[in-house]
Formats: C-alpha cells, sequence, structure tokens
C-alpha cells in the first residue's frame, strides 16, 4: 500500500491537471470555485483531496469530465493519459465517462436507479461500453459483484437497490464503477453517509481493489482519518486553491502549510492523549479484560440528584395507517445525574436520537418507566410537558433547519424566555445580549436573519436558545454532525465550556466516537435500539466489554498513517477472534 | 491541538476574553464581506429580485394604470371622475356610433357610451376578483394549514371537503349559487354577493398546496424547537409556519387572480354573473356578441382589456414566483463580467447559491490562538 508513494519518473501519469480553474456564473459575475489547480496521478496510486465543504475539491473533479450544470466554466488543462479533456464536447465525453473515468458517489441510495435492479445497472454500463451479450453482461456482472465481496453476488443482482443496506449499495456501485475497468476512479466522498463500522469494511475494500487492480484513485473527502487509512499523496484544498501537496507521511508528520496545520489540530483523536485505544483493542483482541468487579471498584462515585432516568423503556412509533407501530427502542436503562455528560453512540438507526427526542415527550412510552427532573413521562399531561419542557433544553442537528428562517435569530432565542413569560420587554432584550455574549456572537446579530450566518454560528445560536431558560438537561442530537471539522472542533470547546460553567446535565447523542470522547463522562453504545453497553468513559475505551463495542471502537479511522495502519491489522485480529459477519 | 492539549489550555486560561475578542474581530471583518445580504429580510431579497424581472414590473405598472383609469375616469359611486359621460344614459348616435373624439370606444345600439361601460366593466371586474381572491386566499390558508399542521382525522375531513368541492364543475355550481345570490340582491351588492359566492368555492386548489407546503415545513427542526419552547399550536402554525409558507401562498393567489377573472368574465357571458343595468367585461362582450360582424369595437375594447389584465396578472404572479424561488436563476455567460474573489469570500456557496455559509473565521482565529494557548500550558 504504502509503497512507491514517491513520484515516479519513469512512469507516464494517468492524469495531469495544469492550471485548471471552474468558475460559476452568478448574476453576470464569474464566481471562482477552483483555482489554478495543478497535479498529477499516477497509475496504481491513491491521490487524496483533502479541504472542508466549500473549498471546490468535488467540483473541480467533477468539472474534469464535464459533469457541472450550464452556468460552470472549466478553463486550463486535463489531460488523461495524454489526452486533453478540457473543451471536449459532450458526445465526445461520453466515451470518457464510465470507460476511462468512473466516479463513486457520496449517497449510493440516490446514486443508484431505484427501479432497476442492481445487476440491470451494472449490465447497462457494460453494454454501453462494450461489445458482449446480455448473457455475457450478466455473467461479469456476477463477476464484479463477487470481486467486491458482495455476500450472495446472484441474489445481489436481482435486488433493487432499496433492498440492500447502505454498505452493500456502496459495494455495488463500486462494482459498477470498476465494470469497464477505468484508468481513473474518482471516489467523492464514499463513506461520509455510512456508518463508521461499514466504512471501515468499505476502505478496506477499496485498498484490496486498488492493490487488485493497479488503478489510480482520486479520493476526494474531509474526513483525516480516511486519508490516513487509503491514501498515497494528498492534496490540501482551501477556498478553490490547493495550499500544499505531499506525500502522507509528510502531510501528516511534517505539514508546512498553515491550513494544513490547523486542519489536521481540529481533528479529534479518540481516546485523546491518555488513552491508547490500540492497546485496548489489542487487549480485546487476545480477550484480556479485568473483571467487571474490579472495573467498577476502581470507578468513581457517582453523586448527585438523578436529573433523567430511563427503567426497562420501550419506545415506539405509532402506527400510521395500515403500517403498524414501530418500536425503536426497547429496554432501554440510563441515569444521569446532575452535572454529568452522558454520550449516547450508536449508528444510524440505533435509536439514539429517539431517546433523546422521548425525553422532551415528542415520543410516547410504550413500557416501562421514564422520569425527567422529576416528572413522570408516561402519560404526562399538558401541565407536567410544559413543565419538563422548561427544564429541558435541546440543540438539534442541523442548524440551518433549526432555526425560522423568518424570525431574526435575537427573536428564536427568546421566544423560549418569552413564552415561559420569564422575561419580557427590556428584560428580554438583555437576556438575549447575554446568551448571546455566552456563546461568543457579536450583540449586534440578534437583527439578523439565520441565512447570514455561517453554520458553526448559527449551531451557537442554537446552542443561546437551549440554555435561554437555564435548563436542568440538555439534549444535544448531534449537534455537530453537519458541520466542518474545524467549526466541530470551536462548537464543541464552547460547548465544554458552557457545561462546566453552567453545570447542567447533558445527555449527548452522536454517531461519532470521537466527538463524544472530549466531553462525556460516561459513554453509553446503542446497536439497534438496544443499549448494549454503558459505563465511565475510561472504561469503555480502556475496556470494552462487548463485541460491538470493541468494534465500533476499532472502525474508527485514526488521523494518522502509521497508527492507522496498526489499527487495521488489530481490527482484522479483532474480527477474526470473534467472528466476521456484522451487518 | 490534540484534545488533552485542549482541555488543559482551557482550564489552564479560563477566561475566555483574548480568544473570544480574537474571534470578534475576525468575525466583525466578516461584516464587511458579507454585507450584500447582511440585514436583509428574506422579503426584501425577494423585491430586489422582482424589481430585476422587467416583464413583472412592466405588467405591475399596467395593472396600477388600468386601475386607475377605471377609476378616475367615471368615477366611483357618487364621486364624478373627468369622463363626462356614464355607463347608462343614453346619447344620440355621433359618427354611426363608432370610436370618435366624443365617443372614444364608440357607441353601442342605444347610444349608451362604450367607454364608460367598459370602465365600469373593469371597476367590476377588479371588485370581484379581490373578493374572490381575498375570500378564496384566506379559506386555503386556513383549511390547508389546519389540515397540513394537525393531519389526523381533521386533515381526512377537510381534504375529503376539498375533493368534493373540486369533483363538482365550478361553473356550473357558480352559475347556479351566483344566479340565486343574485336574485335577493340588486346594485352594487349584487356583484358583491356574486364576489363572495365564488370565493367561497374558489379556494380548494390553494389548501392542496398549503398543506402539501406545511406537511414538509411541520417536520423540520425549527417546528420541534419552537414546540419545545411552548409554542401553543397557533403561534407555530401562523408566527412559525405559515411564513415560510409564504411564497407559496403569493404566487398561487396572483395566479388565482387571473383564473377568477376569466370566470367571472365567462360567468356573466353566460347571463350568471353581474347583470345589466350593471356591466362586467364578460356581460359587455355577451351584450355585444350579435354586432361583432357590424360593430366589432363593441367586441374588441372589453376584450382588449380582459386580454391585458389577465395577462399582466400572469406576468406578475410569474415574476413572484421567480423571486420566491431561489433556484430559478437567470444567467448569461455573455454578459458576465469579470472574476469575483472565490465563492467562500464572497459568503456564497460553491456553486454561486445564496443560503452560503460564511466559514472562515474558525481558522485565523484558531491559528492565532494556538501559539497562545500553548505558552499557557
Amino acid at each position: 500500500m504504502q509503497t512507491s508513494s514517491t513520484q515516479k519518473p519513469g512512469q507516464e501519469p494517468v492524469l495531469q491537471v495544469r492550471d485548471l480553474s471552474v468558475d460559476f456564473g452568478v448574476e453576470r459575475q464569474w464566481v471562482p470555485a477552483a483555482m489554478n489547480l495543478n497535479y498529477e496521478v499516477y497509475p496504481g496510486e491513491v491521490l487524496a483531496i483533502v479541504g472542508e465543504s466549500g473549498s471546490g475539491k468535488s467540483v473541480s473533479s467533477m468539472g474534469m469530465i464535464g459533469l457541472l450544470p450550464k452556468n460552470a466554466r472549466v478553463s486550463g488543462s486535463v489531460k488523461l493519459n495524454g489526452r486533453e479533456l478540457v473543451g471536449l464536447s459532450n458526445s465526445d465525453l461520453l466515451s470518457v465517462r464510465g470507460e476511462e473515468v468512473a466516479v463513486i458517489f457520496q449517497e449510493p441510495m440516490t446514486a443508484m436507479n431505484p427501479v432497476m435492479t442492481v445487476g440491470d445497472q451494472i449490465v447497462e454500463t457494460l453494454r454501453l461500453h462494450k461489445d458482449i451479450s446480455p448473457d455475457q453482461a450478466k455473467e461479469e456482472a456476477i463477476k464484479m459483484l463477487e470481486m467486491v465481496e458482495m455476500p450472495d453476488p446472484v441474489k445481489a443482482f436481482n435486488s433493487y437497490p432499496h433492498q440492500m443496506s447502505g454498505g452493500q449499495r456502496q459495494r455495488a456501485m463500486i462494482a459498477q464503477s470498476l465494470s469497464t475497468n477505468p484508468k481513473l476512479l474518482i471516489a467523492d466522498e464514499p463513506t461520509t453517509a455510512l456508518d463508521v463500522t461499514v466504512q471501515a469494511e468499505i476502505l478496506e475494500l477499496m485498498r484490496n481493489l486498488q492493490k487488485k487492480l493497479n488503478s489510480a484513485i482520486i479520493l476526494i473527502t474531509h474526513d483525516m482519518g480516511v486519508v490516513a487509512d487509503l491514501a498515497d499523496r494528498v492534496a490540501v484544498m482551501r477556498r478553490g486553491q490547493i495550499v500544499e501537496t505531499g506525500d502522507i507521511q509528510d502531510i501528516f508528520a511534517n505539514p508546512q502549510h498553515d491550513y494544513t496545520k490547523a486542519l489536521l489540530g481540529a481533528v479529534l483523536r479518540l481516546g485523546g492523549d491518555e488513552i491508547d485505544v490500540n492497546a485496548a483493542i489489542d487487549e480485546a483482541a487476545e480477550n484480556m479484560r479485568p473483571a467487571t468487579a474490579l472495573l467498577e471498584q476502581v470507578a468513581p462515585k457517582r453523586q448527585g440528584e438523578v436529573i433523567l432516568s430511563l427503567k426497562d423503556v420501550a419506545l415506539e412509533y405509532p402506527k400510521q395507517g395500515r403500517i403498524g407501530p414501530f418500536r425503536a427502542v426497547s429496554g432501554a436503562n440510563l441515569e444521569i445525574r446532575a452535572g454529568e455528560v452522558l454520550g449516547l453512540v450508536g449508528e444510524s438507526g440505533s435509536g439514539k436520537s429517539t431517546i433523546g427526542r422521548a425525553t422532551v415527550g415528542f415520543l410516547q412510552v410504550a413500557e416501562g418507566q421514564m422520569t425527567v427532573c422529576g416528572v413522570d413521562m408516561r402519560k404526562p399531561s399538558r401541565k407536567d410537558l410544559a413543565q419538563v419542557r422548561k427544564d429541558v433544553g435541546m440543540v438539534f442537528q442541523d442548524p440551518s433547519s433549526s432555526l425560522n428562517p423568518r424570525l431574526p435569530i435575537g427573536e428564536s432565542i427568546g421566544e423560549p424566555m418569552m413564552l415561559a413569560g420569564v422575561a419580557k420587554g427590556d428584560e428580554l432584550q438583555r437576556r438575549i445580549e447575554e446568551l448571546l455574549d455566552r456563546v461568543e456572537l457579536p450583540r449586534s446579530y440578534r437583527n439578523r436573519y439565520p441565512h447570514e450566518l455561517s453554520g458553526g454560528q448559527k449551531q451557537r445560536v442554537g446552542i443561546a436558545r437551549a440554555l435561554s431558560l437555564k435548563p436542568k438537561l440538555l439534549i444535544a442530537d448531534e449537534p455537530t454532525s453537519a458541520l466542518d471539522v474545524s467549526v466541530q472542533a470551536r462548537v464543541l470547546e464552547l460547548f465544554q465550556e458552557l457545561q462546566e460553567e453552567m453545570g447542567f446535565a447533558c445527555l449527548f447523542v452522536t454517531h461519532d466516537l470521537a466527538v463524544i470522547d472530549a466531553l462525556a463522562d460516561r459513554i453509553a453504545v446503542m446497536r439497534r435500539g438496544e443499549i448494549v453497553e454503558q459505563g465511565p468513559r475510561e472504561q469503555i475505551l480502556r475496556h470494552p466489554r462487548e463485541v460491538y463495542t470493541q468494534r465500533l471502537l476499532a472502525a474508527v479511522p485514526l488521523p494518522d498513517p502509521a497508527a492507522q495502519a496498526e489499527r487495521r491489522q488489530l481490527r482484522a485480529k479483532l474480527l477474526e477472534e470473534t467472528g466476521h459477519v456484522v451487518s | 491541538m490534540s484534545s488533552q492539549e485542549q482541555k488543559s489550555s482551557q482550564k489552564l486560561a479560563k477566561e475566555p476574553t483574548t480568544e473570544t475578542t480574537a474571534m470578534r474581530a475576525v468575525e466583525t471583518n466578516l461584516d464587511i464581506r458579507a454585507q450584500e445580504s447582511v440585514g436583509k429580510t428574506q422579503g426584501q431579497i425577494v423585491r430586489k429580485r422582482f424589481r430585476q424581472n422587467t416583464g413583472a414590473v412592466v405588467s405591475l405598472i399596467i395593472l396600477l394604470l388600468i386601475f386607475l383609469l377605471s377609476i378616475t375616469s367615471i368615477g366611483v359611486g357618487p364621486i364624478p371622475g373627468w369622463w363626462r359621460y356614464n355607463y347608462n344614459d343614453m346619447h344620440p348616435i355621433i359618427n354611426g356610433a363608432a370610436p370618435n373624439a366624443q365617443h372614444w370606444f364608440g357607441q353601442d345600439a342605444t347610444g349608451r357610451d362604450l367607454f364608460a361601460m367598459t370602465m365600469r366593466g373593469i371597476q367590476n371586474t377588479f371588485l370581484v376578483v379581490v373578493l374572490i381572491t381575498g375570500i378564496a386566499g384566506f379559506l386555503g390558508v386556513l383549511f390547508g394549514g389546519l389540515a397540513g399542521y394537525y393531519r389526523g382525522w381533521v386533515e381526512a375531513v377537510i381534504m375529503r371537503f376539498t375533493d368534493m368541492i373540486i369533483i363538482i364543475p365550478l361553473m356550473l355550481l357558480t352559475a347556479v349559487l351566483g344566479k340565486l345570490a343574485g336574485s335577493y340582491f340588486t346594485g352594487v351588492w349584487n356583484t358583491v354577493m356574486f364576489g363572495v359566492v365564488v370565493g367561497l368555492l374558489f379556494w380548494s386548489s390553494l389548501a392542496r398546496l398549503v398543506r402539501a407546503e406545511f406537511l414538509t415545513l411541520r417536520e423540520r427542526e425549527f417546528v420541534d424547537a419552537a414546540r419545545l419552547a411552548g409554542a401553543s399550536d397557533m403561534r407555530i402554525i401562523f408566527k412559525h409556519i405559515l411564513p415560510n409558507a409564504i411564497g407559496v401562498v403569493t404566487v398561487s393567489i396572483s395566479l388565482m387572480m387571473s383564473s377568477a377573472i376569466l370566470t367571472e368574465t365567462g360567468l356573466s357571458y353566460l347571463g350568471f354573473g353581474i347583470k345589466a343595468p350593471d356591466w362586467s367585461l364578460g356581460s359587455l362582450i355577451s351584450a355585444n356578441q350579435s354586432a361583432f360582424a357590424t360593430r366589432p369595437w363593441l367586441f374588441w375594447f372589453p376584450g382588449l382589456f380582459i386580454l391585458a389584465i389577465s395577462l399582466a396578472i400572469n406576468f406578475v404572479g410569474d415574476g413572484l414566483r421567480d423571486a420566491f424561488d431561489p433556484r430559478q436563476k437567470k444567467f448569461n455567460p455573455k454578459k458576465a463580467k469579470e472574476r469575483t474573489a472565490h465563492s467562500a469570500e464572497n459568503g456564497l456557496g460553491i456553486d454561486g447559491s445564496q443560503q452560503a455559509s460564511v466559514q472562515v473565521s474558525p481558522w485565523q482565529e484558531q491559528a492565532k490562538s494556538q501559539p497562545a494557548s500553548k505558552s499557557s500550558s
């Protein structure tokens, strides 16, 4: 993998990009999205283009093969095996796309046609580019599905995209892209939409295939962990320009540009510097774990009033029409005490957000007993519910959706206080200013509308609103998952400051172990509607008991090539010890 | 900055002042950059975009001119206008009743002045259209909003009711009810009642649109946030959701206007709407249809105004729709000027979209704060 990653003088590059610029026309102006990019990709090499949202990393790659809207303008030179791509007509580009350059998109569900079977889509690709009979194409398609390690290739051939899991869909997508044996593969955030354990599997698959097929890959991503796992060389993009290009080792060990340094600095590392997660996985793989009784002795005593408690709670989404009720959570036991931060970790569909929503009464408790700030939530009266909602604040996932676009942010922040009758008039304005100070936003922002703010700023407003009634419990539902790494780091820092200052208890729901690791006192791991393991942060990270937790830890990629290589091996070892099948 | 360093630096340098000030400084710089969109409400943005649409603005001006012409020429009620004839007095026929300097639009067979009659028709048409769209708009928003927000049985009842109104041919129903209403009232009240009756039957399509809009908006997180803040259902519907659906409502009401005009003229033409001695544009055409071959101007002038008004309203409606929908972007590469700064610095999305986020600050701030936090720890 990391063999000849330096530029090979003897070899011709597969792709040579010179002065590539992409502009978009907006209201009589050309607004550049990418400027004067220069790079080349050699056969058998993985070039990672890293950057935050809006840096032009996807746009420049799609521009090369003419996949941009009409108001885009591409200039410069892109040579694929010596053939110039910029300026080619669409019909000429048709033979390039799919045959010589293939693309793996971020979201396999939307990238595949829902009314065609996976097999038909691969056959279509094959027959468009090769002169073969349908039977031959089918045979080849099944061979491709086999190659991407699909559990049952024949069954997969006949399934529709919605019948597969996310990971399987992405495998099928890869099979389709590779079916024409392209010289260059553009992978545009190929694992961003996937859960972390599935991501690890897909990354492993891509590494194996890359070795086998010796094709060149452009990997577009924002995730430094994915880069460390797969790339040979890295190009860092910022605001349309490549600020630094280099060997993977150099970039991680010795970054030159300030932006690269900042980007690497902002990446969260699971376990920080104190806990060696690799060692923990190693131990787990060797099946060495101290006895639970021993761990409980070491664990710090929990004190304080119980703010949230769940006893054998089951949560259901009510039936809609003929579709029966859906049980999202069952048998959940959980306890949060005053001042504690509990991280609720799980993959998509594990029911973690459902618990958060039930806490504020958006969802009925089907079974068991749930108490929030002393109020029984089984059949809460209107008054009880109002009381609970005063004591509980909530920060939502998507900052652009959680603020009313037609309300100035000052009004959004002040609404809970105004409706609760806590303050009004000048007093209300004073409190709003105070809250804006708290979340480090200028007071003048009070009169602005959400669309004038950046994602990070919007999330600060969301936090200010959640804290406006000085809640005893704060529910944070993936508050940073829609943000860029750098912004995420700042928001988490702020969150931590506020938590220490105001001392509220917090249920922090997330899919990203690294995010919660920096904040949580305790961690609970959820899987398929059940809490599989919970305990103090150190215990979960150092001595994970359950197989699923161990796998989750092992699947988180490390933003460090050497350590990631080690973790990869440990993960393989762990999977061998505990059996393979997961999803 | 590893997480441990982050923690230690925070604990040591607990006073967030330096960092905060640095950050504020950066963010005020941002202000200058994003000035384009600063302080603008969505309404202001929509108005700006509407003004850039020449066709819509011209149409709006034409509409206003027609309205003013009809009001000032023959006056309203007891207030006289500048035109010397009124719409039901008979005068000696001049110039074979063809258009001339005295009677601009000519005269009908009994010597009535067609200009005054047409102006009266325009007044009545405007009155009826305002009544229809006002009532239908109110009911459509109310029913659509309630159905979309509450779902369940409320939705079922309202939507089945809507379906029922949709399946009955509108022309037939309004004809019967309009006639019924007309038989109890006379003069202006006849016109008003006609408008009210048609308005009561016109809201169904708007209700469906509003319901669809509410169905998507109610799933947005800001609605959850409002509910969490303790907002009542009515507050959520009218303060939080409705302002966000205003685009759909405005556009479909403006398009509803032109179909209201056509309905009114159609019904009046058939003799069910506004009746002599009062006039509407439709009844003028109907009354003079036999003269089409001999005195075609009796037919042409009212027809011309129907065409002008409904076309203008349609253009305005289209203009509003384009202004409300940011995806409708016009771009002509030949007209484009030189390149500007990168999209991120312009406060635009990567493809130039407006809702862009301006995420610049943390970097500069972090680069600055890093050496400082290291020295402190």
